[in-house]
C-alpha cells in the first residue's frame, strides 16, 4: 500500500471527482425535490387520481429495482428515441429521477404526517387549499421531511458511485482510472472510500441531530 | 428515428436469466442471515460495557453505512490481493454484502433494542437470570419483533444491491444481463427484462415478507419512508 505512487494528476482526477460527485449529487437532490413537490399534489389535492396512479406507478418501479439497472436501461435507451446525449445527461437523468421517486415518499410521508385537524381547522377558516399547503401545513412537514432528506442525501451520495458504470468521470470511475494506472488498488480504492466516507458521515451526523431535534416522527427503515 | 422492438431472442434466454436472479436471491439471503447473525453479535457486543468493542463496533458500522457498496466490493475485489487475498468473484461479493448488510441491520437492531424497557432488563436479573439469559430471552425476542418489518425492507434493498456485484463479475442477474447483452446485442430489450425480473421479484418478496410477519410476528407490517 504505497499513496507515494500516486502521481499530481492522480489526485487532480480524485479531486474533481470528488467534486463532480458532489455536484451531481446536489444537482439530483434539488430535482428530486421538484419532482416531489408535482407528485405530493394528489396527496393535498385528492381528486387528482388519475395522477395519483401515475405517481405510485413511477415510484413503485424506480424503488423496486436496482439503481444500476435503471442507469443502464436509461443510457442505452435514450439513443433509440434519438437522443444522443452524453454520459452525464443519461446520468444526471437517472439520479434525477430515482432521486424523485424516493423524495416523493419522504414528502407524502412529511405531509401526512401533519394531523388531518390542521387541515380542518384552517380550510374551515376559509383559508384555500394552497394557502393551507404553503402557510399551515408544510412548515410542519418539514420537521419530518427534512431528516429524512439528509438521510437520502447520504442514501445519494453512496448510490453515485454506480454512476461509473457508464463511464461518466465521478469519484468512483475516477479511482478505477488511478488504479489501472498506478496498480495500487488497496491504497486507492481506500482513499476513495475515506473521500466518501468525508463526504457522507458527516451528512449522516446531521441527519441524526436533526431527527433528534425534530423528534422522532420519521419512520425507520433502510 | 423509429426502433422495432425485437423481444423474440432475449425472452428465448429468460431460462438464463431467471438462472441468475436465482443466484442474486441466494447472495440476499446468505447476506441477510449472516448480517443478522452479526448484526446480534454486535449488538451483544455493545452492552457488555468494553469501550474498545464498542468503539470498534461503531467504527465498522459507521464505516459499512458511509461508504457506497459498490466501492467496498471493488476494495475487497481489487484491494485483497494486492495484500495477499486473493478470492473469487463469487464469495467476495457474499463476504462484502453481508459485511455491508451487516451493518445496516446492526442499526436496526440496535433501534430495537433501544426501545426494550429498562424495566424488563431488571425484571430479567431480578429472577436471578444472567445477562445472557437476559439477553437471549428477554431482549431480543421483542426487539426483533418491533423491527420486523424494518429488517424486511432491507432484506428487500439488499436483493436490489445483489446487482452491483456484477461489476466484480459474480454470477448473478444483473451480470448474466450484461453477458446476453454481448453475445446477442438486443440492450434495452434485456434490460427491460431485467428491470421486470427484479421488479417482479421485489414486489413478491415484499408480499411474501409482510405475510410472514403477520404471521410469524402477529403483527401488522408498516411500510415506511427511507431514512439514514
Amino acid at each position: 500500500m504505497d499513496f507515494t505512487r500516486l502521481k499530481p494528476y492522480d489526485w487532480l482526477l480524485i479531486g474533481q471527482g470528488t467534486l463532480i460527485t458532489v455536484a451531481l449529487c446536489a444537482l439530483a437532490l434539488v430535482g428530486g425535490m421538484l419532482i416531489g413537490c408535482l407528485t405530493c399534489a394528489p396527496t393535498v389535492w385528492p381528486r387528482l387520481r388519475l395522477l395519483r396512479l401515475v405517481v405510485m406507478a413511477y415510484v413503485e418501479v424506480f424503488r423496486s429495482t436496482p439503481l444500476l439497472l435503471q442507469l443502464i436501461a436509461i443510457y442505452f435507451a435514450l439513443p433509440l428515441v434519438g437522443l444522443e446525449v452524453p454520459a452525464v445527461v443519461a446520468a444526471a437523468l437517472a439520479l434525477v429521477l430515482y432521486s424523485g421517486a424516493y423524495l416523493t415518499e419522504v414528502f407524502r410521508a412529511g405531509l401526512e404526517a401533519v394531523h388531518r385537524g390542521q387541515w380542518e381547522a384552517a380550510l374551515s377558516l376559509g383559508l384555500s387549499r394552497w394557502q393551507v399547503l404553503t402557510r399551515v401545513i408544510a412548515p410542519q412537514a418539514v420537521r419530518v421531511i427534512l431528516p429524512a432528506a439528509v438521510g437520502f442525501a447520504v442514501m445519494l451520495v453512496k448510490g453515485s458511485a454506480v454512476l461509473s458504470v457508464i463511464g461518466f468521470t465521478e469519484l468512483t470511475r475516477a479511482g478505477r482510472l488511478v488504479v489501472d494506472w498506478t496498480r495500487e488498488a488497496f491504497a486507492v480504492w481506500l482513499l476513495v472510500a475515506a473521500i466518501y466516507f468525508a463526504v457522507c458521515y458527516p451528512l449522516s451526523a446531521l441527519g441524526r441531530r436533526l431527527e433528534r431535534r425534530f423528534g422522532h416522527e420519521a419512520a425507520p427503515a433502510t | 428515428m423509429t426502433y422495432e422492438f425485437l423481444f423474440g431472442l432475449p425472452l428465448a434466454n429468460l431460462p438464463y436469466l431467471l438462472g441468475g436472479a436465482w443466484s442474486s436471491l441466494g447472495f440476499a439471503a446468505v447476506a441477510a442471515i449472516g448480517g443478522l447473525a452479526l448484526a446480534i453479535v454486535l449488538a451483544w457486543a455493545r452492552q457488555l460495557g468494553v469501550r474498545l468493542l464498542s468503539v470498534l463496533a461503531l467504527a465498522y458500522v459507521e464505516g459499512a453505512r458511509n461508504t457506497p457498496l459498490l466501492v467496498q466490493l471493488f476494495l475487497a475485489y481489487f484491494g485483497l490481493p494486492s495484500i495477499g487475498i486473493n478470492m473469487a468473484p463469487g464469495p467476495t461479493a457474499v463476504l462484502v454484502l453481508t459485511l455491508n448488510n451487516g451493518a445496516y441491520m446492526t442499526e436496526i437492531l440496535r433501534g430495537g433494542i433501544v426501545g426494550i424497557r429498562p424495566s424488563q432488563i431488571d425484571a430479567g436479573l431480578s429472577l436471578a437470570l444472567t445477562r445472557y439469559q437476559v439477553f437471549r430471552h428477554v431482549v431480543l425476542p421483542p426487539a426483533i419483533r418491533s423491527v420486523a418489518p424494518a429488517l424486511a425492507n432491507q432484506f428487500i434493498a439488499l436483493t436490489l444491491a445483489t446487482s452491483l456485484a456484477s461489476q466484480i463479475a459474480a454470477e448473478e442477474l444483473t451480470y448474466r444481463a450484461t453477458l446476453l447483452e454481448a453475445r446477442i446485442f438486443h440492450s434495452f430489450e434485456i434490460y427491460a427484462i431485467t428491470l421486470a425480473i427484479y421488479f417482479i421479484l421485489a414486489q413478491a418478496l415484499t408480499r411474501v415478507l409482510d405475510l410472514v410477519i403477520r404471521r410469524v410476528f402477529r403483527r401488522s407490517p408498516v411500510h415506511n419512508v427511507p431514512q439514514l
